[in-house]
């Protein structure tokens, strides 16, 4: 059914198995001690910049870039390089605006660095909601794409082996997040990184090669093949069927940007480097890298288009997840010699490495907040070894959810949902951030505000967006309840999550803001240069 | 020792002028008390203006460029689907430009913050370490 032939499939079979024990084994060796709380949760900070910047942009690559803006770009041409390169802008967005700012202040999660002007349950337990209704999300569909690749690499179709291979890939990532922390999983980030950026490397000069080296001969016949011909390199062909095209393209861009680097399993690996300067430095590799990916995935996946052509593309799924697939595998020629079933190999290895890896990080994420963010307010605070204990007993209660709700939910359009971790970090995660590290006279109130205004907008927008209903893309195709003409909830709540704390902030009085002024520069040195605290 | 004195840079000042200031009185203590400790405040002011350039020249630029690229998609189709060089349509080109562009972005922030950020930031850092021993020692 997939049109991968025999040796390309069991190379592809024995190249997952390895990597899978040979990732385990890593993690367990580099995970850390029973009671060292410091090093599961940032590694001491001891990370060197490279290592760290290849760590962020192995979180920033999950599969839901690969694959879904893959698919988009394989369909839709312009629209969907247009995507891929607002999610490069809001990476280096976050490396002009945040990263410096974020590591001074912060120490463990997003918890940490948004209560270090507000020290208060309210802010912590608020905060440690968001995370988790940011990340699950984002899990599910990750989760949901494991079933979907594996059944479609190894060419099986069965719905119980699908769902086998969730709760197998479910079981592998919670014990990457608990045995490993955060040493362990940045070092299959590492890992994951340089087999992607490798094996992309390498089906970049191959389809090059077949095209003589003139990438306007790629584009060329992409179009020729789209079945949209010069529409394809021009704008507007992933919103036709919109009635407010512009609108939704605005306010898709606009959740990427502000959303995509705001998640927190990204502003985690902030807290893991050592100084300021080596926050840059290792932003300036993760950038870097991201870049060299988004060249490579639009090279792919218009290969794909112009190789494969467009209708087979769409037939092997809807919404074209598989393009950078079929576009490495077309870049191969028609046969499979052994080296290149080998090569082949790496590619699907990177890929489903992809998947695991981001999962992980994302389940670590959530089990650092609710260990940590829960407790971190407590009068007497726990030992750490009981904290560890509790980091790591929460990887397994948010990571069994996840899985049984990506085994129900992974025959479905799942772009809503990532669509929800986007426009939240949008919506709450951005504004609180941004306003409680610049803004003097931010309340807490006001930062309580923010992330419950901006999370609730998302919350009941999506349900009536487009995504979700009334089209033949959506999630419930049959059904139509859409109310909310747009593709993204982002165009009301961004500036719902922005007004609910600037309003708050403004309402709450004089007095109060002077007394927020104060204390914000009590703050000031500490943040501006990130000398560490003394216990 | 008065013909050679107007030469004297400032800085050198103090230490050439001790012995005939002391006849004087008045003056060493008007120059020595404004400044009883190293400049703190200063130096936190002068950092948060460098960040605050910093990452505002920054951010903008970065921004603006994707702003107006996207006003120019949607409000300008037609400029944007006139073919450039190679028969790309311009705006697919402009697209693709911001590639090379964003490595280069990389670079010019991180020369920028090594010139004007770090060596404020070192300074403050140095300040806060003499500072608090200081009030340490007076507790």
């Amino acid at each position: 059914m997939t049109g991968f032939s025999g040796p390309a499939q069991s190379w592809s079979l024995v190249a997952f198995c390895s990597v899978v024990a040979l990732t385990l084994l890593l993690c367990v060796l580099t995970g850390p001690e029973a009671d060292d709380l410091a090093e599961f949760y940032t590694g001491y900070r001891t990370l060197s910049p490279l290592r760290n910047g290849l760590a962020v942009a192995g979180d920033y690559i999950s599969a839901a870039t690969v694959l879904t803006i893959g698919g988009i770009i394989a369909l839709c041409g312009y629209d969907g390089i247009v995507l891929a390169l607002s999610a490069l802008l809001s990476l280096l967005l976050l490396m002009f605006l945040l990263a410096e700012p974020l590591h001074n202040t912060g120490r463990y999660t997003m918890g940490d660095a948004l209560a270090h002007r507000h020290p208060a349950r309210s802010v912590r337990v608020t905060a440690c909601l968001v995370t988790l209704a940011a990340l699950v999300p984002m899990m599910v569909v990750q989760l949901a794409g494991v079933g979907e690749l594996l059944a479609y690499v190894l060419g099986f179709d069965d719905p119980a082996m699908k769902e086998g291979c969730v709760a197998g890939a479910g079981v592998l990532m919670i014990s990457y997040a608990a045995l490993g922390g955060m040493p362990g999983t940045a070092l299959v980030q590492i890992f994951k990184t340089v087999a992607l950026l490798g094996s992309g490397l390498v089906v970049s000069f191959l389809l090059l090669r077949m095209f003589d080296w003139q990438p306007q001969a790629l584009f060329h016949a992409a179009a020729r093949h789209s079945g949209a011909g010069p529409a394809y390199l021009t704008w507007g062909l992933q919103y036709s069927s919109s009635p407010h095209p512009a609108l939704d393209m605005a306010s898709t861009q606009c959740a990427v940007v502000l959303g995509g680097a705001c998640l927190p399993h990204v502003t985690m690996r902030m807290y893991t480097a050592g100084t300021p300067r080596q926050v840059r430095r290792a932003m300036s590799w993760a950038v870097s890298s991201v870049t060299l990916f988004i060249l490579m995935l639009t090279l792919i996946c218009t290969g794909a288009t112009a190789l494969v052509g467009h209708e087979r593309i769409a037939a092997a799924d809807a919404h074209g997840t598989t393009a950078y697939l079929l576009g490495a595998r077309a870049a191969f020629g028609t046969t499979l010699s052994r080296p290149e079933s080998l090569l082949f190999a790496t590619v699907t290895t990177a890929v489903f490495l992809t998947l695991l890896a981001s999962v992980a990080s994302m389940t670590l994420a959530c089990a650092n907040t609710l260990a940590h963010d829960l407790t971190a307010s407590r009068a007497k605070p726990l030992a750490p070894s009981r904290e560890l204990g509790l980091a790591r007993f929460s990887a397994l209660a948010v990571g069994v959810p996840t899985v049984l709700l990506a085994a129900l939910a992974q025959h479905r359009s799942l772009q809503p949902l990532a669509t929800v971790s986007f426009t939240l970090g949008a919506s709450a995660i951005a504004p609180a951030l941004l306003y409680s590290l610049f803004w003097r006279r931010y309340t807490r109130k006001a930062l309580v505000a923010t992330l419950v205004v901006g999370s609730l907008s998302v919350l009941a927008l999506t349900p009536g967006t487009t995504l979700v209903s009334g089209t033949p893309l959506s999630a419930f195709p049959d059904a139509d309840f859409a109310w909310f003409p747009y593709n993204t909830p982002a165009l009301a709540s961004v500036p719902a999550g922005f007004l609910a704390g600037w309003l708050t902030t403004v309402l709450s009085g004089r007095r109060a803001t002077e007394r927020e002024r104060s204390r914000y520069e009590a703050h000031e040195h500490h943040l501006l240069t990130g000398t560490p605290p003394r216990p | 020792m008065s013909p050679d004195f107007p030469e004297l840079p400032a800085a050198q000042s103090s230490y050439d002028r001790p012995l005939p200031s002391w006849s004087n009185g008045q003056e060493p203590a008007g120059a020595l008390v404004p400044r009883p400790r190293p400049g703190a405040h200063r130096t936190l002011r002068l950092l948060r203006r460098a960040y605050r350039w910093h990452r505002r020249v920054a951010a903008i630029t970065a921004l603006g460029y994707f702003v107006a690229f996207l006003t120019l998609t949607v409000k300008a189709p037609a400029l944007m689907a006139r073919p450039g060089p190679g028969g790309l349509p311009t705006g697919l080109l402009l697209a693709l430009a911001q590639i090379p562009v964003t490595w280069l972005a990389v670079l010019v922030h991180e020369a920028a913050a090594r010139r004007f950020v770090d060596p404020l930031a070192r300074r403050a850092r140095r300040q806060a370490r003499v500072a608090v021993p200081d009030r340490e020692q007076a507790l």
